[in-house]
């Protein structure tokens, strides 16, 4: 390119300043195109779960990092570790009497679909129980949904059914429920267990380093009825194959 | 001397109030009491007054809080009164507070009425297991307890116990005389469900030929998972990556184009004066 012939120093004081005010017009021009792509093309803001997720929560929802994440919402009646054990009787009155012989529980059934219509997802679930490492079992394929089994059902008093998948697998590729970090506030999710469908509210979307999640809060079995759906997030470590957070979505039960 | 059994009726009197009420400072102990002696309705008291009425063979209580402290316990027939004649007697029977125990009036190996207080084990249980405890209740020698037709707990003796943390699930359980396949009661299937401890009685009597098995369940010792590892592939995080990198580059692409444009422009504008 051609450079301009260097103005004398007889010139106007206009004419001398016009390259540089050309070249700071250029360096705007090009920061305002910049800041405007990167605008464009920001994440959404439900995509960052750990920020909006305490800000659209109506409930104090934790921020990421917080040792509590699927904090139970307040206004429950339980009391945990005390369960009332005598039909609320106090004190020694005649207590109740029944056979020594094992109660058969009631038996709601078990999870089946998990649906949310708002993303597009429609998962087959199957109930999981724990791996050899004490961590939860989940479905091999990304394309399924683990129910865990021990914990509350959906349509139970009291807890957290918690219904997990994989974000990703090799030789599979992204699964379904990557898309989970865009559940806003209010969102429907719906799971069914055999004939009976439930629908859920989101209330939080929160994304929590894998170290500090409250995992008795998770599972809970206790406290209010409560729905958490969980994945993975953050970075993936390449040599232990695990990625360092987990995105946990919690809905309540609509009537 | 009147003041002396003035004293005495007071106490008397607010014997059954100090059992009530628990001191302020006293942890209360969970206690269940679970009859096992063929054959007979009880009552049963505890310093002196009535805690059950028409307690009836094989049946449990519901777990009652009762304050720490000694108790002295005494089994009657139903309907004999505080005064009636003791089935069972027990004097200063410790109840730990804090603790969970099961009273358990029971047959001894040689078939005399006793009672026997046993501490649950109501400590964490790892997730995706039950506890199972079993108690030798019986008036029964040495007893060998078989899971799923394999010896679990060898050479058990009345009143004695032995436990295990197993997998959750469904167990089919019997009892066989010691060190043979002599099978004495079962098999039962029992269902281990996980973070409870199925505590299972061998009571009754081997000569009377009613030997039988008593189950109570306890729960709320369960444990979280140690984690949720919901990803194994990592194409998310080089989705979101490479989403990253595109998006830098169409930041400084359009940064340069514009910076680009505004100058081209302005050196014509230049040019043409």
């Amino acid at each position: 390119m051609k450079r301009t012939v260097d103005p004398g120093p007889g010139r106007s004081r206009a004419r001398a300043s016009s390259p540089s005010r050309g070249v700071v017009a250029a360096l705007a021009a090009a920061l305002l195109a910049g800041v405007g792509v990167a605008w464009l093309t920001r994440a959404s803001d439900t995509a960052l779960p750990a920020a909006s997720g305490a800000g659209v929560t109506s409930t104090a929802a934790p921020a990421a990092g917080a040792p509590t994440t699927p904090a139970p919402q307040p206004g429950s009646p339980g009391s945990p570790g005390s369960p009332a054990g005598t039909d609320g009787s106090a004190g020694p009155a005649q207590p109740g009497v029944r056979p020594a012989t094992q109660q058969a529980g009631p038996t709601a059934a078990a999870p089946d679909r998990l649906t949310i219509r708002r993303l597009g997802i429609d998962m087959r679930v199957v109930p999981v129980g724990v791996a050899r490492d004490g961590e939860m079992a989940l479905p091999e394929t990304p394309a399924q949904v683990g129910w865990y089994r021990y914990g509350p059902r959906p349509g139970d008093d009291a807890g957290s059914t918690v219904l997990a998948a994989h974000l990703d697998m090799p030789g599979y590729g992204i699964g379904p429920i990557a898309a989970v970090e865009e559940l806003r506030t209010g969102d429907v999710i719906t799971v069914r267990s055999g004939e009976v469908s439930r629908r859920y509210a989101v209330t939080s979307v929160t994304q929590v380093r894998k170290t500090t999640l409250d995992l008795a809060a998770l599972f809970a079995r206790d406290g209010p009825a409560l729905l958490h759906v969980v994945t993975c997030g953050g970075d993936f470590d390449r040599e232990q194959r695990r990625y360092d957070e987990n995105v946990v979505v919690t809905a309540e039960p609509l009537a | 001397m009147k003041s002396l059994r003035i004293a005495a009726a007071t106490t008397l009197a607010l014997a059954p109030a100090a059992f009530l009420a628990a001191p302020a400072h006293a942890a209360d102990a969970t206690v269940s009491i679970l009859h096992a002696v063929p054959g007979a309705t009880v009552d049963v008291y505890a310093n002196g007054k009535a805690l059950l009425t028409d307690f009836k063979p094989g049946t449990l209580t519901d777990p009652l809080m009762l304050p720490e402290g000694t108790y002295d316990l005494k089994v009657t027939q139903a309907g004999a009164g505080a005064g009636g004649a003791a089935v069972i007697e027990a004097n200063d029977v410790k109840v730990p507070g804090g603790a969970n125990v099961t009273v358990v009036a029971h047959l001894s190996e040689a078939g005399k009425p006793v009672l026997t207080p046993f501490v649950n084990d109501t400590s964490k249980i790892d997730a995706g297991k039950a506890r199972i405890t079993v108690r030798h209740t019986a008036a029964a020698p040495a007893v060998d307890v078989r899971a799923n037709g394999t010896v679990a707990f060898k050479n058990l003796t009345n009143p004695n116990e032995a436990k295990a943390d197993l997998p959750a699930g469904t167990i089919s359980a019997d009892v066989v005389l010691a060190g043979t396949d002599t099978v004495a009661i079962g098999p039962a299937d029992l269902d281990l469900k996980e973070g409870t401890n199925t505590i299972v009685y061998a009571w009754g009597s081997a000569a009377d030929k009613n030997l039988e098995l008593a189950v109570q369940t306890l729960s709320g010792m369960h444990s979280a998972p140690g984690g949720v590892p919901a990803g194994a592939g990592g194409q998310a995080a080089a989705a979101r990556e490479s989403s990253e990198v595109a998006r830098y580059a169409a930041v400084i692409g359009a940064a340069a184009a514009a910076g680009g444009l505004v100058l081209v422009s302005r050196r014509r504008a230049t040019g043409v004066r």
